[in-house]
């Protein structure tokens, strides 16, 4: 859709190819007519224009690399621009071009494993060697940024160019070389649904995990807005579980939820270690000042945390703040609201079922919670697709100190 | 089946290799080689393929072709020229200074690039192409001075930017000299074959006969980044 530069000062940093043998490899149908256009780079410019709103190629833009140009053919030959909108709908950008490399990489590489030409070969591990050695160049810079979005998803697509080439997934991920197991086991995770044909899923996933919920979701069928005829969606868009939140009725004062107090320059009652100092300061009096209630503490309910009077030990440890505790019984789930501005229910209630399956919006829930927060959870999430992305959002959010997260299995309620 | 042949670099050794493969003339039936003068491109084809051999210059009538009728004992009788010889008797036609293309002859020289070539004399005698025939056209400037229709018609094309082994044994111990001076006050070669349809052509024969694809580039004169651009457009 974007037309070459055609600035004079930059024409001699890409010209046109009317020879090129490698457009040659574009199908007629997926091209425009008179066909498609080869756009040589002198820097790294790689891109595919496909023209609104046929959606066919127009211009191949590519730079010297061999392993680009293989991998603007295959963008030529297999992404199709109306279904990504489709698939990918509402997700952030860098997400939509990952998964969608990721998807050609792992489906569409042109060679049978192991018959990729050696030319190739060798210029796709070279350009595989350079991307990493840049990562880890801005790793030293910034050691924090090892598992965050930029690094993970280098290390994702990486992992799929080699499989796409015949590597094993295991091979793959292991020379990816994620930050720790539980990224590397989520990288197979999404690599698989993109294998399988989910891509749309898989930029779920991955959207969740590194970037929150999705500004919009597609729905599974939508009417097509020219025929009248239903389409799929993103495929096999799985919605969250619903969750209810229940608010308990908050019966109890907190005792703990002591009324604090502050100096100052007027009142009716003395602060009296004011007056025992030698030079009187000018505020000797005391006011009454309601503490705030800050903070929001979430309680993971399900089985693997344990018992449920545990569960209970811990919701009345915590006097301040807004403290929840969440379940589900693999369909749908519950949150309830234990304690609010320093009140809180007689008693908690018992979950009727001791399963994990509203991780996702029992998040989302305490995210949207005044903080600082804090999730008391074994991070064991399960029972629904996305578990894994909200295991990666957890630990992402926690990287960028958004919450605090207590391994109650380790870690002791506070003042015990 | 895949033929695994190991490159041979210049471009007298690769010509001998097609021959000595069977790819030309076989699969492949029309070579150019263009370059450097007194590289030995002609006198290599003429020695290794026995050639009926002619030099194009441009007022060359087409009798000089393709042959014609001579006054014999009193009577007209047809005689071949060496386009028809090589056409009957399944030989190389060879063309020197192809570039030089007189315009009688043009599209008499379309008939003998097609695949199969043949022709019709003025006799009404129409002549197909025996096994074994094939053209080489030999020339100094790159192939863009053709016309279309000629440039589009050649499988192979060979640059001759080297000596070829026969001259560097006629220069004995200057051949190195001769090596080094070997593009003075020529233009130089700078012509990279382009995609189009006669090579994908040449590739498809090639392919049948089951050469590899790395193989093909070779042949069709692709390398670097050009080869890689086939392959991953044949892919």
């Amino acid at each position: 859709m974007t037309r070459p530069i055609s600035s004079p000062l930059l024409a001699n940093m890409w010209r046109e190819n009317p020879n090129s043998i490698l457009v040659t490899g574009v199908p007629r149908s997926k091209s425009v007519e008179g066909g498609a256009r080869h756009i040589e780079h002198e820097d790294e410019t790689a891109r595919v224009d496909f023209q609104y709103p046929t959606g066919k190629v127009e211009f191949l833009h590519t730079p010297d690399n061999p392993f680009h140009r293989v991998h603007e053919i295959m963008h030529s030959r297999h992404s199709d621009v109306s279904q990504m909108q489709e698939q990918y709908d509402g997700l952030n950008n860098t997400v939509a071009q990952v998964t969608e490399d990721c998807r050609i990489h792992t489906r569409f590489w042109p060679w049978r494993y192991g018959n990729t030409p050696e030319a190739i070969k060798l210029a796709t591990r070279k350009f595989m060697r350079q991307e990493i050695a840049e990562v880890k160049a801005k790793l030293v810079e910034d050691p924090t940024r090892r598992g965050t979005w930029p690094d993970f998803a280098t290390r994702l697509r990486q992992a799929a160019i080699r499989m796409g080439m015949g590597s094993t997934a295991k091979q793959a991920l292991k020379q990816a070389d994620f930050m720790n197991d539980e990224q590397k086991q989520f990288a197979y995770r999404v690599l698989r649904l993109i294998a399988s044909g989910r891509e749309g899923d898989a930029a779920e996933m991955l959207q969740l995990a590194f970037f929150g919920e999705p500004k919009s979701e597609t729905p599974s069928v939508v009417e097509d807005e020219r025929s009248g005829k239903k389409r799929r969606g993103r495929n096999g868009a799985s919605k969250q579980p619903p969750m209810a939140i229940v608010n308990l009725p908050l019966t109890e004062a907190i005792p703990e939820a002591k009324i604090g107090y502050r100096r100052a320059t007027s009142g009716s009652r003395l602060h009296r270690p004011s007056l025992r100092k030698p030079v009187l300061p000018q505020k000797i009096f005391k006011r009454r000042t309601p503490r705030e209630a800050a903070g929001t503490i979430l309680v993971d309910a399900s089985g693997s945390m344990g018992d449920f009077n545990e569960v209970t030990r811990w919701l009345k440890r915590a006097p301040f703040g807004t403290i929840a505790y969440y379940a589900g019984d693999g369909r749908k789930g519950w949150l309830w609201i234990y304690a609010k501005n320093g009140r809180r229910a007689a008693e908690p209630e018992q979950p009727p079922s001791s399963g994990n399956t509203v991780d996702g919006p029992a998040l989302t829930w305490l995210m949207s919670q005044p903080g600082p927060r804090t999730f008391v959870t074994d991070r064991g999430f399960c029972d629904v697709d996305d578990s894994y992305a909200q295991i990666m959002r957890l630990a992402q959010l926690e990287k960028a100190g958004k919450v605090t997260v207590v391994d109650y299995a380790h870690d002791s309620p506070p003042d015990e | 089946m895949t033929t695994t042949t190991t490159s041979p670099a210049s471009w007298d050794a690769r010509f001998v290799s097609y021959v000595k493969d069977g790819l030309f003339p076989g699969a492949l039936h029309r070579v150019n080689i263009y370059g450097y003068s007194r590289t030995g491109k002609s006198t290599l084809v003429n020695r290794l393929l026995k050639t009926e051999r002619i030099t194009f210059h441009s007022a060359m009538p087409l009798d000089d072709l393709i042959g014609g009728f001579a006054l014999v004992d009193g009577r007209t009788v047809w005689m071949d020229g060496p386009a028809v010889r090589a056409l009957k008797n399944g030989t190389v036609l060879q063309i020197d200074e192809a570039n030089n293309i007189p315009a009688e002859c043009e599209t008499m020289l379309y008939a003998l690039l097609d695949d199969p070539a043949g022709i019709t004399l003025p006799t009404g005698e129409r002549v197909e192409a025996k096994p074994g025939f094939g053209v080489v056209a030999t020339m100094n400037p790159d192939p863009t001075v053709f016309p279309h229709p000629i440039y589009d018609r050649f499988d192979i094309y060979l640059k001759a930017d080297t000596l070829s082994d026969g001259t560097k044994k006629a220069l004995g111990r200057y051949a190195v000299n001769a090596e080094n001076v070997i593009g003075y006050n020529q233009p130089k070669l700078k012509w990279v074959r382009p995609a189009s349809v006669n090579a994908f052509l040449a590739a498809n024969k090639m392919k049948q006969r089951g050469l590899s694809d790395e193989k093909i580039c070779e042949v069709l004169g692709w390398e670097g980044r050009d080869a890689t651009d086939f392959l991953t457009a044949v892919s």
